[in-house]
């Protein structure tokens, strides 16, 4: 086997643990409010969510076959480059997860493969009217419009409802989020799927195992496939407790509208070819049903949130830069192993740390004395 | 250095204008089309449950030859719970086809967006 050949296996390796990370991190997107207001028990939330995402991966195949194009310079992209990215955007995604911060693993591999390019090709290498346009824009757009429809959307809901059974509606509201939550699994499918078979692609055509106009391999869509379900089937259920507990209150009606305005806003954003995050709509979403409701939301929890999304891209850089210069230090294929070792290690700290206060499906819905108390001092609530 | 117009023609207004006018409408109809359609089902079942329900109930509000008391209260009230009832289910079938239209839209816009 080449030299070449094994950096590419452990790419590859490495690009599906990302794709698990991806699933694993976003299972909160989909579900955290089925889950929140007991719409679905959680094991059958992921494991519908999971199943979902899977089949959203066949759904559509217009795979971006580069991640970073319009943000770096390609030309400058080695494998070793992708690679390290790949390492910046995992460690990213699980210190988020071990915080239980809801953040873009779209942003992640930005990030992780900027700074790579950085230590690469120098700061030239970086396109940066891209990040503002294609990154940054969109992140700060994006959870104000779902916020806004959110709110919308609640209180059009709480005015039409308001001489209704409060449990019948409640129960009807809890049917409707089992769909809207499964739309929003299948886009998650359709959009963070192809994320990581464009990086496999991508790093086969630069090393010459597929041609260059080739289509993406069968193998890679379902590993693909399988990679994101199983991470969202074993669920990242830190996150999932910030999103359906800390962040605000969460009734059926929230849950369910905030889903069907986070569906609406990505499918519509992917439709009319602006890039979103599909962890920044939901959140958004989430917060503008708080509003909307007249509950309030929990103000340190925001803040915190958004604080990691703005420091998300230049943290993975750092990462990923980091990564990327050990790699070279100590060259060819050793320096590949050695770094993706010592990443490996670094992964098995941050889920130790985590073990040491477990967040399970069965602990997922315990009481938060601080949201409770918001929701009670609330005059609509 | 990127001066006011050039960081202005960077951002794509009309996109964000897009999605955002799409979010509006599409958020406020579905679920404003969902939540008439639960008062709808929820009207339904009230107003069948309060009538006694079944086919009984219509057979004796049915006015029938030679009904000595043709504008009797109760059977007017029953015919009313009755057409209250079905109007209640229609209006909650539509909404909730509303729902399906907007699901089934969503599906399309999944299978043809840009790449």
């Amino acid at each position: 086997m080449s030299e070449g050949l094994i950096i590419i296996v452990i790419l590859v390796a490495f690009a599906l643990a990302f794709d698990f990370t991806n699933g694993f991190h976003d299972t909160a997107n989909a579900m955290a409010t089925s889950i929140a207001t007991k719409a679905l028990p959680p094991r059958v939330a992921v494991g519908i969510s999971g199943a979902l995402n899977f089949i959203g991966c066949f759904l559509s195949l217009a795979v971006a076959t580069t991640i970073a194009k319009g943000i770096v310079n390609t030309g400058q992209i080695t494998v070793e480059a992708v690679f390290a990215g790949l390492i910046g955007a995992i460690t990213w995604n699980l210190l988020t997860w071990l915080l239980g911060l809801p953040s873009s693993s779209s942003h992640a591999i930005i990030g992780g493969i900027v700074g790579a390019a950085i230590i690469t090709g120098g700061w030239s290498a970086v396109k940066y009217d891209g990040i503002l346009s294609k990154v940054l824009v969109p992140a700060v757009a994006s959870p104000i419009i779902a916020g806004a429809a959110a709110a919308l959307a609640v209180f059009l809901a709480g005015y039409i409802t308001a001489r209704s059974r409060p449990e019948f509606m409640a129960r009807g509201y809890r049917i409707g989020q089992i769909v809207s939550a499964s739309l929003v699994s299948l886009a998650h499918g359709t959009n963070d799927g192809q994320k990581t078979m464009g990086i496999i692609t991508l790093a086969l055509i630069v090393n010459g195992n597929i041609a260059a106009k080739a289509g993406v391999p069968l193998w890679v869509i379902v590993t693909c496939a399988a990679s994101i379900a199983l991470g969202t089937y074993i669920g990242g259920w830190r996150v999932i407790r910030t999103l359906g507990h800390r962040l605000t209150s969460i009734t059926s009606q929230q849950g369910f509208s905030a889903e069907s305005v986070s569906s609406a806003v990505i499918l519509g954003a992917a439709h009319f070819g602006f890039a979103v995050s599909t962890t920044q709509v939901t959140s958004g979403s989430v917060m503008g049903s708080g509003l909307g409701k007249g509950v309030g939301l929990r103000w340190g929890v925001v803040g915190q949130m958004c604080l990691a999304w703005l420091i998300t891209i230049p943290v993975a850089a750092v990462f990923g830069g980091a990564a990327t210069e050990l790699a070279k230090a100590i060259g060819g294929l050793p320096g590949v192993i050695v770094t993706g070792l010592i990443a490996a290690a670094v992964f098995g700290v941050i889920y130790w740390a985590a073990q040491r206060q477990p967040v399970t499906a069965n602990n997922v819905n315990d009481p938060e004395p601080q949201t409770e108390a918001l929701a009670a001092s609330a005059p609509t609530a | 250095m990127t001066t006011t117009p050039q960081l202005a023609a960077l951002i794509a207004w009309g996109s964000i204008g897009l999605v955002l006018v799409f979010a509006l409408i599409t958020g406020a109809v579905v679920v404003g089309a969902f939540s008439f359609g639960l008062v709808g089902l929820d009207r339904y079942q009230k107003a069948r449950g309060n009538g006694g329900g079944g086919s009984t109930t219509v057979e004796a509000a049915a006015p029938t030859a030679g009904d000595p008391r043709p504008s009797d209260p109760a059977n007017a009230q029953t015919q009313d719970r009755e057409s209250l009832a079905f109007l209640s289910l229609i209006v909650a079938v539509f909404c909730f086809a509303i729902c399906v239209l907007g699901i089934a839209a969503g599906l399309w816009a999944m299978l043809n967006k840009v790449s």
